[in-house]
């Protein structure tokens, strides 16, 4: 009895084993898709056959969502773009989120050959991507397609980046991807804190062209009167916040070809400066804390952070809350315009269809449907329904704050072709830690900065 | 049973004359296959190398180095098997049987068995009911059993249990596997890979069996020893393939300018070099290349590589502070422990939850603790220093540079001071009790017997203890880069004071494109692990060598 146990459990094991070798139904769904695989090298395409039954294609693609409900979101996109494209099966993976090192993950599977055909990237990685060959130029697809809207259709400032060809050094000639989104910086208001300061409300002094660096000290000062647990301002500690004050004061990370450091500028200390000062005067949530807990909390007048702290705010915040334009300094707002772009694997056995995949998940439909959630600004320009239907997504009712800023001429983010973005940032971050925590001057700070940061534009370590 | 022209397992061959030879088709078989194996092998080899196909860059090399091996043990194997000495065949065995398996695994990766097995993950769960039915009826099948005899409900309990079980393999879809397995196997590739399988594996069951071993007049401690090597295999090509094989490829990786994406180029030591490149000025400036790590006195140390030395002293720093305070504390911990008063399972149970819990959730709540507006352990402070009518000081655990250590000690320790704990316990448990009751009959008191018999007895769990602990400390991760993953970059902390090796390293190979660079990084930090363990274990061998 007991040994014709053992013969049928045997038996069972090796049968599960013998479904596991074929993968049951789910694998032979799966032996149609063609992981983008890859060669050591990188250069030659790998991985499955490509093409399923009846010539049908199946594409991969990937973003950074920050929660369950853009997942669903993005799950929901996947289906709808899905239907649209003939002979095309889309699956849809979420990434990590910016905590879990979506980046570092994609680099591992791009070099083991089995990240996805389509995929996010953060504006400020593109060039190095794109300059390892990574990821594919898509000016040839985008020439052949018809559903392609043009370069025009997309805010100008990532599309200079996107279309640059680190071989001539002109834009307007290549394609690395198309814009899924841009978000600018806006300080996110406790109205109620302000008001119980009695401070004016920045979102009028805005209105009255009024909201400067001076106004804006005088409400964080305000604010900061409240009780001892209340701060005027916070902001994370990562390269736009301060670079926002460099900016406004008519300064740049960069010098104008982005090929070397200026923050040794006197526009560029002045921006420092004026930030190092708000941090003396107790201000502002010490740099390095998270800005975020203290403003849900109710205890900070104004928070700057992206469009991407809506939803946060939305669930988070048990206060009358709005935003507005950061003060303009010396130089004016020097607002950032943040993008990220949906890029092609170098590796994908069908960079055409792959395309169609982009230009899809950046159609104006989609974007509304994402932009929704209250997490970004659709990145097409060529509709103004779009923008219209942007500024319906409420709260925070000041919607027009965001746009108001993508107008005035922001600065957009990244990315170094001549040069190492991470190493840049890696570099600059301890030198501005210390400014910011006092343990240094800003003219220091300023005979030393270029010296340890234009070697990162060099390729080599 | 035995008969008389065979030797029973076990029975030495006596010294004389060989025996006639026996199973010459057998030997014959053995040599023909593998001279036309190193007929194909040389081909294979000569092939690519010439015309240039297989694959190429590290992992072709790695590929030929391997069929030039397997190469050389055939060759090797023909004039041994010739002889019929038992070398020969342990190499005709390890030659078919190394290629039986490599054949095995590239067509499971063919036919698509390791992806198959998600996919089989994500259906099991729908055979789940039809195996609860199966494991009910089993054991209600042996309800009312007596001994040899079943009980009433066994055979229709059988039935049952053989239906679902039969239930279960058709909801995970073994019947469209089936399909799709033959489908895949009708491949050409599949099918010559398959046809390999077989008769690398038939080649392998000839060599290993008794016959060929009686053959070749093996002894019993040979065949024992053939035996043993063939049991342990699996955990040993495991042990090869997934630990040693890495590791050789992270030296190897060490000495090369690599990017994770092209081939490596070999560069030596440089890496090396550059990393541990150090300069000292005493009053003038630092050489061009290198940048200031330390200064004092007058005397400026610099390095071409400076986070690597902020890194290691971060690391030394905080070793230093962590091993005595999750070392001392969970020794006296295990000394209150070790008592027979009610309940005391219950607070043992308690110090070990911090070492069963998640490090990221228990880190991420630290990280809500320690923030500096809102967080509990500030307000804890202000709630007691308001008891004796003071303020309490506000430390910005997470944003000061001169904090931030102290910081990752206290989530240190307090994850590993109930592991340390109960390793303690145990030690103490298995303490001889008549040491204990001559020492109290002698009149000893409760310290001195714990200074002179608890401490000294407790030496090699002390031992593990510290270097577990230390070693735990110098690889130091997951608490920094949870803490400060609002740093850039993620882990280091304000002005890089929570930099530590392991997180250095991981920027290097990850975040930086330089898994070449960061290979030299592990491997000089495992030089300091190795150092600190040795030093470790000298003095430990010193103090059982002093009693």
């Amino acid at each position: 009895m007991r040994d014709r146990l053992r013969w049928v459990a045997l038996l069972c094991v090796a049968l599960l084993a013998l479904t596991a070798c074929a993968g049951g139904e789910q694998a032979a769904d799966e032996a149609s898709e063609p992981a983008a695989g890859g060669s050591e090298e990188g250069t030659a395409a790998a991985g499955g056959e490509g093409g399923g039954e009846g010539g049908e294609v199946s594409l991969r693609w990937r973003t950074r969502p920050d929660n369950q409900a853009e997942i669903d979101v993005y799950s929901e996109v996947s289906t709808t773009v899905d239907e649209a494209l003939d002979n095309v099966t889309l699956e849809y993976e979420p990434g990590g989120s910016e905590t879990s090192q979506y980046q570092d993950v994609l680099r591992t599977e791009l070099a083991s050959g089995t990240a996805p055909d389509v995929f996010w990237l953060p504006g400020t990685d593109i060039a190095d991507f794109a300059t390892r060959g990574l990821i594919v130029d898509l000016r040839e697809q985008a020439e052949a397609s018809d559903s392609y809207a043009g370069d025009e259709a997309y805010y100008p400032g990532p599309m200079e980046f996107l279309t640059y060809n680190p071989e001539s050094g002109e834009s307007g000639e290549s394609l690395w991807g198309l814009p899924r989104d841009v978000s600018t910086f806006a300080l996110y208001l406790n109205l109620d804190l302000i008001e119980q300061a009695g401070a004016p409300d920045p979102r009028e002094l805005a209105a009255n062209g009024e909201w400067n660096w001076d106004t804006f000290r005088q409400v964080a000062e305000a604010v900061n009167g409240v009780s001892d647990q209340t701060r005027g301002f916070a902001v994370n500690n990562w390269w736009a916040n301060w670079g926002l004050f460099v900016n406004a004061a008519g300064g740049s990370l960069f010098n104008a070809d982005r090929t070397a450091c200026a923050l040794d500028s006197e526009e560029a200390q002045e921006g420092l400066s004026f930030l190092q000062g708000l941090y003396e005067d107790g201000l502002v949530v010490p740099y390095g804390e998270d800005g975020e807990p203290p403003w849900l909390a109710g205890q900070v007048g104004m928070f700057l952070n992206g469009r991407w702290a809506t939803p946060g705010a939305r669930s988070g915040a048990d206060f009358q809350w709005d935003v507005v334009t950061p003060p303009e300094g010396p130089g004016g707002i020097g607002n950032w315009l943040f993008w990220g772009a949906y890029v092609v694997n170098a590796n994908t056995e069908h960079p055409e269809e792959a395309f169609e995949l982009v230009t899809q998940l950046t159609s104006p439909e989609v974007q509304t449907q994402i932009a929704e959630l209250g997490t970004n600004i659709p990145s097409r320009v060529d509709d103004p329904a779009i923008q219209e239907q942007f500024l319906t997504y409420t709260p925070p009712e000041n919607n027009q704050a965001y746009l108001d800023s993508l107008e005035a001429d922001p600065v957009s983010e990244g990315p170094l072709w001549e040069g190492n973005w991470t190493e840049y940032d890696a570099a600059a971050a301890p030198l501005i830690q210390q400014v910011l925590a006092g343990e240094q001057s800003v003219e220091d700070f300023a005979a030393e900065v270029c010296g340890v940061l234009d070697p990162t534009f060099q390729a080599t370590r | 049973m035995t008969t008389l022209t065979e030797r029973p397992r076990g029975a030495r061959r006596l010294p004389g004359p060989r025996p006639a030879a026996s199973g010459p088709a057998r030997l014959r078989a053995l040599l023909a296959w593998h001279a036309l194996l190193a007929v194909a092998l040389a081909g294979l080899l000569i092939g690519a190398a010439v015309a240039g196909f297989g694959p190429r860059g590290t992992s072709g090399t790695v590929i030929g180095l391997l069929l030039v091996a397997l190469l050389a043990a055939d060759i090797a194997a023909l004039p041994l098997l010739a002889r019929r000495r038992h070398l020969g065949r342990v190499l005709s065995l390890a030659v078919s049987y190394l290629g039986f398996l490599a054949l095995a695994l590239l067509l499971l990766q063919e036919i698509g068995a390791f992806t198959g097995l998600d996919a089989l993950g994500a259906t099991f769960i729908r055979g789940v009911p039809f195996l609860i039915v199966a494991l009910l009826a089993f054991v209600a099948g042996g309800i009312g059993e007596r001994g040899d005899l079943p009980g009433p409900l066994a055979r229709p309990a059988r039935i049952v249990a053989l239906v679902a079980l039969a239930g279960m393999l058709i909801a995970v879809g073994l019947l469209p596997a089936l399909l799709t397995l033959v489908q895949r196997l009708a491949d050409p590739v599949a099918l010559g890979l398959l046809a390999g399988v077989a008769v690398f594996g038939f080649f392998a069951r000839m060599a290993w069996s008794e016959r060929t071993a009686d053959d070749f007049a093996t002894t019993s401690t040979q065949r024992e020893g053939l035996d043993g090597l063939l049991y342990v295999s699996p955990n040993v090509l495991g042990f090869l393939l997934f630990f040693v094989g890495p590791l050789l490829f992270s030296l190897y990786a060490s000495l090369t300018d690599w990017d994770l994406f092209s081939t490596p180029v070999f560069i030596g030591l440089d890496n090396y070099i550059q990393i541990l490149s150090l300069d000292v000025a005493a009053g003038g400036e630092l050489r061009e290349g290198f940048r200031e790590v330390l200064s004092a006195g007058g005397l400026t140390v610099g390095a071409r590589d400076p986070l690597f030395w902020i890194s290691m002293r971060n690391i030394a720093v905080f070793a230093v502070l962590a091993i005595p305070l999750a070392v001392l504390p969970a020794l006296l911990i295990a000394s209150a422990l070790n008592t027979k008063v009610p309940g005391m399972r219950i607070f043992r149970a308690i110090y070990f939850v911090p070492t069963v819990a998640g490090v990221v959730g228990v880190t991420l709540i630290w990280k809500q603790l320690f923030n500096a507006t809102v967080g509990y352990v500030n307000y804890g402070m202000s709630v007691v220093a308001g008891w004796f009518g003071a303020t309490a000081p506000q430390p910005q655990w997470l944003s000061d540079a001169d904090i931030v250590l102290f910081s990752l000690v206290i989530v240190f320790v307090w994850q590993y001071i109930g592991y340390n704990t109960i390793l303690f316990l145990a030690g103490m448990q298995g303490l001889p009790a008549d040491l204990y009751e001559a020492a109290h009959l002698d009149g000893a008191s409760g310290w001195q017997r714990f200074r002179y018999i608890t401490i000294p007895q407790l030496a090699p769990t002390t031992f593990f203890v510290v270097a577990t602990t230390g070693i735990f400390a110098l690889q130091l991760f997951t608490e920094s880069v949870i803490l400060f993953s609002n740093f850039t970059p993620p882990g280091s902390g304000p002005n890089n004071a929570a930099l530590t090796p392991v997180g250095y390293l991981y920027q290097e190979g990850f975040q930086r494109f330089s898994p070449g660079y960061a290979s030299a990084v592990a491997w000089l930090l495992f030089f300091v692990i190795f150092a600190f363990t040795f030093v470790q274990f000298q003095r430990q061998r010193a103090a059982a060598e002093g009693v």
